[in-house]
């Protein structure tokens, strides 16, 4: 007896008439959700590290004789971010209905979104070198410690969507079998909120 | 069964009066206060001891009545007890934290006003591992003097990890935190001789980082603050004590310590200005005299192993003459 | 009854077709590529055995050299890595991952499931705690463990105070524990949302899995906090950045609120589950349910939310200001009353109850007399005064002891007790159990008692040694020689349980007459825990008739035998409504490889060797890459 025979069986039977609750999420879906509340949580913990310094600090911020954070490049890297989200949901609709074109399309334009993103955060970190290092005092370690571990984030994201792409394009990823596609979109959708958060945190907050 | 309770009773008072006599004495026990603050907290305890021991004998009341009521075949389980539980477990336990609490708060108000105006500040600075104590007109290390009766203000800092500073027969601790500074008072209304240690773990030698706190009578403290506020005596009661001041200034011993009126200003170590006065040596960890300061001239690490104090290789005879000069420094 | 004569039909029906299925292959490959939540809550449980005993030596030592005034069995050096090590082992590597394994090898069982919701993920959990473990204690064996004591405050612990390789092994080996313990946590919340047993609605969780889930939940947001800590202090050691730098603009009381942070609640993630093993076995010894269950469920979760907004009383000697001390203060005292409820519905109902001393009910009336005097001291140090005088003295070490060694081990040890039948299908001895409780109990309560004189006479914690004439001398005579007695006490159990492997007599499914469903398998378990996946109709599966009926009774229908494959069923999240089926991975030896990479990744930069660090991270990604690769077949799997 096959899985799709005993899910009907299990169809047919009066107590799934009596189901009140519509059908709950994937296991693998919760446990990314928890992944990423823990993972919340650490970024949650830094930035309440790096807030707290700011708040004992008596001088200027930033501190020393570093200038305020320049907002050009962020303000792309923003764009960058945000917007490769846009293509990823247009490929995670579009696997839902089958369709494993939108999702190579879209996938792939949100990978290069990605790459896109972390060459400008690699210019705007040999920018901030030239003036600070994470040795140069709190500020510059917890800049670049916030703004390098989401780099890393990033990193992982674009790994894990062209490991997805990858599985898509051998047909291993369909319209029935596609929860790996819902699971990292979500981790990507996360990283790029986080991004708006850290944004506002250390370079809009910091004009303050 | 009435006999049985009533000898436990006799044996718990006697256990709990030994304890009393035995427990509270001792030159560092919170609980033989020298000072209304120390008197205070001392109080609390035995207020907080009493709530804690009546809610605990209700607890083994109801774990006894369990094992002597509640067994054996003839025993019916019964249904309920959630009631019981809300009053025992939410209701009353409400009342006693709240109880509780006004206590926390009243003694917090009490702790931080004092009950008069503190007319001398003094700095203590926690270093690995001693005490130093500045006062306005000079520096000492690992003894503290303050006079009966009069409130002290002590400003805490730390030239390297955090400490604590304790003194419990007098008051609670503060701690030395680095890039801050915290304050406390200390003031004792008996003479006396209190020992205080570190509370906070800061290597390897936090066992051997304890100080005195001498407190006595205005015109003693008057007294020793004069002694103090002078320079070591540049004329050398004896002879050899003048080869040991020569040997003092020649070797090592200048690098890292002070004695004022001579030419060693070295600040890594104690200021020995008035070391002969003092009663205990390397932060508490042994009496003053002759005996056990050539040992640890010689070799300090044998006494305090891990100490900052490098072994000092010096002939017998001018560590002699070196014991006999830092003795003479009173 | 003791045989379940439901478990004994349904398994003549299909336990044939299901051992099939479900067996592993034995041997040393069986060893490394196990996904058995059974096999693995047992690996953790000894894994963390081992760990107590490495941590109780330690604590002899300790205990040997205070004995009498300035005794030279030790160095200071050697002895702060002592309790160093005592503390993290303790805290880290024996409370934690204990708690799991009974976690791992109950909660299935107890909910009615065949295995944990991702089984890879619970064996990749066990060997990256291994790894850790073996790191962190290991490195006592070179003289390089760290000093700086469980909480490492900084400055003491940065690279200027503390040179050596002592301090990175502490927070790599906890970060690396911090993977392993957040997997274990996630792996449990998603197991009891989604695998419950149809009918197994939220009223009718079994209170220890309400234990661990409370706790699970708590390590999700408190362990990010230890996390990041330990990351910036490694980051300020071997990397010159300046977190914790008050010269260059840090603030060392920053590392004091984020371990902390991670810290108060960490009491109640180890205490949670072991009060949920008390919670198990005071109904079976009572002869009736727990009095006022929901109320019991609802301080486990109060508890939980409250135990992050205390974590200030650690530092009321530090000068904060006062607004803010009275405010933790609160929290403080608050926070008592969920305990209280749950100790007055434990002792309300032994009192309505017929109690039935047994060894596990024994260890547990011990726990209820060490855990309330531990939590009586607890209130003092919510009060402020009080607890600036007392704090980091010997009175806190009493303390605590009384609340880990009261809250943890005795449950501990009272779970080993009603379980071990269960574990290993042999019965320990009821004889010598009594023998170790009352050994253990009174060394223990000779041991810690006289700490709390001891610290109102002023003696300070974490001190090699100690002055003459300041009249301690006695009292930690006394304590040493009820350390030793402690020691014999828990060797009698250790005992016990060599001899009952060897020679126990074997082990009935339900020996005691427990309540919930783990008792309805056989002692050891099959491999697919139920033969028939039982529906639950109360909070008492097991003294409620027709829920047992239902395992005979179900033995032809598809969606409670499942065994079209790996299978197990999904339930809906709150009611426990059957959806479907889901297909559970085999065997496989990725969870070991993925746990290699993240040591070499460890080792690497412990070491600083780069191309160790690089060949882990690649190890790393491999193995989650070939973890995830989607299988072909479109079943309805799992990622």
């Amino acid at each position: 007896m096959t899985a799709a025979t005993t899910a009907t069986a299990a169809a047919m039977r009066p107590s799934a008439l009596r189901r009140e609750v519509p059908a709950g999420r994937r296991a693998g879906w919760w446990g990314m959700v928890l992944f990423l509340v823990t993972d919340l949580a650490l970024f949650a913990a830094l930035l309440a590290a790096y807030f707290y310094l700011r708040f004992v600090t008596s001088e200027q911020w930033p501190p020393g004789d570093i200038s305020e954070p320049k907002l050009l490049k962020a303000w792309i890297m923003t764009g960058l971010l945000l917007g490769s989200s846009v293509p990823l949901v247009f490929a995670d609709l579009g696997i839902k209905k089958g369709s494993r074109a939108r999702l190579l399309a879209g996938g792939i334009l949100t990978v290069l979104l990605g790459l896109a993103f972390l060459y400008v955060q690699y210019r705007e970190f040999t920018e901030k070198l030239r003036e600070f290092s994470p040795s140069t005092n709190a500020y510059g370690s917890a800049f670049f410690t916030i703004t390098g571990f989401h780099g890393l984030h990033v990193i992982a994201g674009v790994l894990a969507l062209s490991f997805v792409l990858l599985a898509a394009a051998t047909g291993r990823i369909t319209r029935s079998h596609h929860a790996l596609v819902r699971i990292v979109a979500l981790y990507w959708h996360t990283v790029g909120a986080v991004w708006v958060v850290i944004f506002a945190s250390l370079y809009l907050a910091a004009q303050l | 069964m009435d006999r049985f309770p009533a000898r436990s009773r006799a044996v718990v008072a006697c256990l709990v009066t030994a304890v009393l006599l035995t427990a509270c004495s001792g030159p560092q026990s919170a609980l033989d206060p020298a000072g209304p603050s120390a008197r205070r907290l001392s109080t609390l305890w035995w207020g907080l001891f009493a709530v804690a021991a009546v809610v605990f004998a209700v607890v083994l009341f109801m774990i006894v009545w369990a094992l002597v009521l509640r067994r054996g075949p003839s025993v019916q389980p019964r249904r309920g007890g959630e009631r019981t539980v809300v009053i025992a477990g939410i209701l009353v336990p409400a009342v006693v934290l709240v109880a509780t609490y006004a206590a926390t708060l009243s003694t917090l108000s009490a702790e931080r006003t004092p009950p008069q105006e503190s007319e001398l500040t003094i700095e203590a600075v926690g270093h690995d591992w001693w005490w130093e104590v500045r006062y306005p007109d000079f520096v000492t290390a690992n003894e503290i003097h303050i006079p009966v009766g009069r409130p002290v203000t002590v400003r805490l800092t730390t030239a390297d990890v955090i400490h604590s500073f304790w003194v419990p027969s007098i008051t609670s601790k503060t701690d030395m935190i680095p890039g801050r500074v915290n304050e406390l008072s200390l003031l004792a209304d008996r003479a006396g001789t209190f020992r205080g240690q570190c509370a906070e773990y800061c290597g390897t030698q936090h066992a051997g980082m304890s100080f005195l706190v001498v407190a006595e009578p205005e015109q003693d403290f008057a007294r020793w603050l004069a002694d103090q506020s002078r320079p070591a005596d540049s004329s050398a009661p004896d002879a050899l004590a003048a080869l040991g001041e020569e040997v003092f200034e020649a070797s090592s011993c200048a690098a890292c310590h002070t004695v004022r009126g001579t030419t060693a200003d070295g600040d890594l170590g104690p200021d020995l200005t008035h070391f002969g006065g003092r009663r205990e040596l390397g932060a508490g960890v042994a009496p003053n005299n002759p005996g056990w300061l050539a040992g640890w001239i010689a070799n300090s690490q044998t006494v305090k192993p891990g100490n900052l104090m490098p072994p000092q290789p010096l002939a017998p005879e001018d560590l002699r003459v070196l014991v006999r000069y830092l003795e003479s420094l009173e | 009854m003791t045989t379940v004569g439901e478990r004994v039909v349904a398994e003549q029906a299909v336990g044939d077709r299901l051992e099939q299925i479900w067996s592993e292959s034995g041997g040393l490959r069986g060893w490394f590529t196990t996904v058995d939540h059974k096999k693995i809550g047992r690996r953790y449980m000894v894994t963390a055995g081992l760990f107590f005993v490495a941590a109780g030596l330690e604590a002899m030592l300790m205990r040997t050299q205070l004995a009498g005034a300035q005794l030279d069995v030790v160095s200071p050096q050697l002895y702060n890595q002592l309790f160093t090590m005592h503390g993290t082992t303790m805290i880290f590597l024996f409370s934690t991952p204990m708690l799991f394994g009974f976690g791992n090898y109950l909660v299935p069982l107890m909910i009615g499931a065949r295995d944990m919701a991702f089984p890879r993920l619970n064996a990749f959990g066990y060997w990256v705690f291994a790894s850790a473990g073996i790191i962190m204690t290991g490195s006592l064996l070179f003289g390089a463990a760290p000093s700086g004591g469980w909480f490492s405050y900084v400055p003491l612990t940065e690279e200027q105070y503390l040179t050596g390789v002592g301090m990175d092994v502490y927070c790599l080996g906890l970060l690396l524990l911090g993977v392993s313990t957040t997997a274990g946590a996630i792996n449990f919340l998603v197991t009891v949302l989604v695998m419950r047993a149809p009918g197994m609605s939220i009223n009718r969780i079994p209170l220890f899995v309400w234990g661990v889930i409370v706790t699970s939940g708590m390590v999700v947001f408190a362990v990010p906090a230890l996390n990041v800590d330990n990351a910036l202090l490694f980051l300020d050691r071997r990397f010159d950045f300046h977190w914790f730098d008050p010269e260059q603009g840090g603030d060392v009381l920053l590392w004091q609120h984020l371990f902390w942070l991670f810290g108060h609640p960490d009491v109640y993630i180890i205490v949670l589950p072991a009060l949920g093993i008390v919670s198990a076995i005071v109904p079976t010894f009572s002869r009736r349910p727990v009095v006022a269950y929901p109320l019991v469920v609802l301080s486990a979760v109060t508890t939980g939310v409250i135990g992050f907004g205390v974590w200030v009383h650690h530092m009321f000697a530090v000068g904060l200001p006062q607004l803010s001390l009275s405010f933790f203060s609160a929290a403080s005292l608050i926070i008592t009353i969920p305990s209280g409820i749950q100790i007055f519905a434990w002792l309300m109902t032994i009192l309505l109850g017929r109690l039935v001393v047994r060894t596990p009910m024994l260890w547990v009336l011990g726990f209820l007399i060490v855990f309330v005097m531990g939590g009586l001291t607890g209130v003092m140090f919510a009060v402020i005064p009080f607890d600036r005088q007392t704090h980091d003295s010997y009175f806190l070490v009493a303390h605590f002891h009384y609340v880990l060694f009261g809250g943890a081990v005795f449950p501990i040890l009272a779970g080993i007790y009603y379980w071990f039948g269960k574990f290993t299908g042999r019965m320990l001895s009821e004889r010598l159990g009594r023998w170790s409780f009352w050994l253990v109990f009174i060394g223990f309560n000779v041991t810690f008692l006289p700490m709390h004189v001891l610290g109102l006479l002023g003696m300070p914690r974490r001190v090699y040694t100690y002055q003459p004439g300041l009249g301690w001398a006695g009292w930690n005579l006394l304590e040493t020689a009820g350390a030793w007695v402690l020691l014999v006490g828990l060797s009698v159990t250790l005992f016990n349980i060599v001899r009952a492997r060897r020679s126990g007599p074997l082990a009935p499914d339900n020996p005691w007459g427990g309540e919930t469903l783990e008792w309805a398998t056989s002692s050891p378990p099959q491999d697919y825990n139920f033969p028939v996946v039982p529906t639950v109709y109360s909070l008492h599966p097991m003294w409620d008739e027709r829920t047992l009926a239902t395992m005979s009774r179900d033995i032809a229908e598809p969606d409670r035998v499942l065994d079209d494959g790996k299978q197990a069923l999904r339930t809906s999240d709150l009611d426990g409504v059957p959806e479907h089926a889901l297909t559970l991975p085999e065997e496989t030896v990725v969870p070991l490889v993925l746990a290699v990479g993240l040591l070499l990744v460890t080792l690497g930069l412990l070491f600083s060797i780069v191309v160790v660090t690089v060949l882990g991270v690649l190890l790393t990604v491999g193995g989650l890459a070939s973890w995830h690769w989607p299988r072909r077949a479109p079943a309805p799997a799992d990622a």
